[in-house]
């Protein structure tokens, strides 16, 4: 049922877009969601989509470009205070929990732009000027932002290991 | 420093078991849907779209977006709405047949919560609905937390009169089991687009989970008693789905030194009662008021040349509004387009005739909740010892469906022996908000009318 591979590439990338998205909106529910519509998207997209030379990062692009979207419409209002609850739901057997819920709640005290830029910068690898494209400010923006983000991470994140 | 944290990013970023679920899930569904609607249109039908631009922004899409899903939204919400394919066990108005619970969430990917917000001080009130053209519209009922034993009625019946007004939208209710019996012996009444599930049902549907709408948290779980609904996915677009109140209708009712008049015949009750603006043109402060009402508060003073808002609860009809009690009375049509009048406290509680002598001790009672107010209400005193209701032994309570729907005020009874013997209004006190915008709302019950036996 998988003639054209998106079920395949579904299948394989959205665990990590569904975790870049709960990052970046700080909630499960509005990462599926964000993920949902992008796949969506991909889906009706896919035959040309899949001829790009990194569907990962395109689409990856595509949700940060979605979760954009969703906070310049103003609809999303309350958000994070769930982020407890995140942090449990995606709880388990593993050394990494609480260290990803520092992160997350480190993320999460960043304004949305910070955060979307320390996660293209530093996860995605985009260059500063690919993401002042995608966020629409000029790339001394993104650097400058970028900076404050590292700043208040480097503050929050408890681990003797950011000196 | 920072390829550490770089480093500690990425592995935040790897995807835990939770994700594989989630995402095998999401996926599932979106290749659900596309096969399902591949008979309708084809995903790539033709329209000429350019290229998209790398990191183009997603919504560039959507106009292919809408070609190629208009069909599925409109076969899924003919199935919803004319069949009923997509949904639970369902006590629906009419002589449906219950279909399966399967498809309801996946069909729109709407979740399923509860709706007992945590601090609700009034009635059931109809909150949200979804617009969204993905899904079926879909309307989400809140309930307060307190009222344990009215949910079901309560709800279905505000339900009902937004239903009414609603036509194009679906409205679903999770109500427990024997509510659930309740709403099939009066299935006559509810509209086709309302569908009554069992709570268990509800219970079923995936995606329950926390969830803020506005600064308004709502609960995770169904409650044994609360009604439940759907609302859009997440927080997503909740502002788009604010219902807006319905316009009230404030009737100007104008007192002079002789007279009474009233700027209309009729006047449209709000779901709270009927909405008076009192204007005082004559030369003396006069109290003016509808002295049919059945449990008016009271008619306030209002000085000459002022004006004072009034909310009266009085019942579809027709009434007197007069300004003072010598003056002419005025006369004016009560209707109540939104059902929200739900009858009197006669009919409520039949064996609270209202003749007898107060056999409390005074005062009212207070509490976190309508049910803690009343039982703390001193009923009796003995001596120096002031019995409250809660330590009578015999003593029930029960809230009346009575009233306005969303008044500002609600009743109970206290029964002895199976017998009305005290209506008590409860009222909501406003504490001062303590933090993060979450106002204390504490509940103040006192005797209104005593029944006698």
């Amino acid at each position: 049922m998988d003639g054209n591979g998106f079920e395949t590439w579904a299948r394989a990338a959205t665990p990590r877009l569904l975790r870049l998205a709960t990052l970046l909106t700080g909630s499960a529910d509005e990462a599926s969601d964000v993920v949902q519509d992008v796949l969506l998207d991909v889906y009706a997209s896919w035959a040309r989509i899949s001829r790009t030379d990194n569907v990962d990062a395109y689409v990856t692009r595509m949700v940060v470009n979605r979760d954009l979207a969703t906070r310049r419409s103003g609809a999303r209002r309350a958000r994070r205070e769930h982020l407890t609850a995140v942090s449990e739901r995606v709880a388990g057997p593993d050394d990494r929990i609480a260290d990803r819920d520092e992160l997350a709640r480190a993320l999460a005290e960043l304004g949305d732009k910070q955060r979307i830029i320390v996660l293209l910068r530093h996860v995605d690898g985009l260059s500063d000027a690919d993401i002042a494209a995608i966020m629409h400010c000029s790339p001394a923006t993104v650097r400058s932002q970028s900076s404050r983000a590292l700043q208040h991470l480097r503050s929050h994140l408890t681990t003797g290991s950011l000196t | 420093m920072t390829d550490d944290i770089s480093a500690r990013l990425r592995a935040a970023l790897t995807p835990t078991t939770d994700d594989h679920v989630r995402a095998g899930a999401l996926v599932d569904e979106i290749l659900t849907r596309s096969r399902a609607s591949a008979h309708r249109a084809a995903p790539e039908d033709g329209t000429v779209t350019p290229p998209i631009p790398a990191g183009a922004r997603s919504d560039d899409t959507a106009p292919r977006r809408r070609s190629w899903l208009a069909p599925l939204t409109a076969a899924a919400c003919a199935a919803a709405l004319a069949v009923g394919v997509a949904l639970p066990s369902i006590l629906r108005g009419r002589d449906e047949a219950p279909p399966s619970v399967a498809g309801l969430a996946r069909m729109d990917g709407t979740r399923f919560i509860d709706t007992q917000a945590w601090l609700t001080d009034n009635f059931p009130t109809v909150s949200w609905t979804n617009t969204d053209f993905v899904r079926p519209p879909l309307v989400a009922v809140r309930t307060p937390p307190w009222c344990r034993t009215c949910g079901g009625q309560e709800v279905l019946s505000r339900v009902v009169a937004s239903a009414k007004a609603r036509p194009d939208a679906r409205f679903v209710v999770l109500a427990p089991g024997a509510t659930v019996s309740d709403v099939g012996a009066a299935a006559s009444t509810v509209p086709a687009n309302v569908h009554v599930l069992p709570a268990a049902e509800g219970a079923r549907l995936p995606g329950e989970d926390a969830a803020t709408v506005g600064e308004t948290p709502v609960a995770t779980r169904l409650s044994p008693m609360g009604a439940l609904t759907a609302v859009a996915r997440g927080n997503q677009a909740v502002e788009e789905l604010l219902t807006p109140p319905p316009p009230t209708q404030v009737l100007t009712v104008t007192c002079t030194d002789t007279g009474t008049q009233v700027d209309a015949p009729t006047v449209a009750a709000a779901s709270d009662g009927v909405h008076l603006r009192v204007v005082n043109a004559g030369r003396r402060p006069v109290a003016a008021g509808m002295p049919d009402a059945d449990d008016s508060d009271g008619w306030p003073w209002t000085d000459p040349g002022r004006s004072r808002d009034l909310v009266v609860p009085a019942a579809p009809g027709r009434h007197r509004i007069i300004c003072g009690d010598k003056s002419a009375a005025a006369t004016v049509e009560v209707t109540d387009p939104t059902s929200s009048w739900r009858g009197t406290i006669a009919q409520a509680a039949p064996t609270c005739r209202g003749n007898a002598i107060a056999d409390y001790a005074g005062g009212p009672g207070s509490g976190w909740t309508p049910r803690d107010a009343v039982l703390a209400w001193p009923s009796r005193e003995f001596g120096s010892k002031v019995t409250p209701l809660a330590e009578e032994p015999g003593a029930t309570v029960r809230p009346l469906a009575a009233g306005y729907l969303d008044a500002d005020h609600q009743w109970w009874v206290a029964e002895r022996g199976g017998r009305a013997a005290t209506v008590l209004r409860v009222s909501v006190h406003r504490r001062t908000p303590t933090k993060d915008n979450v106002a204390a709302a504490e509940y103040v019950a006192a005797p209104f009318r005593p029944c006698g036996l």
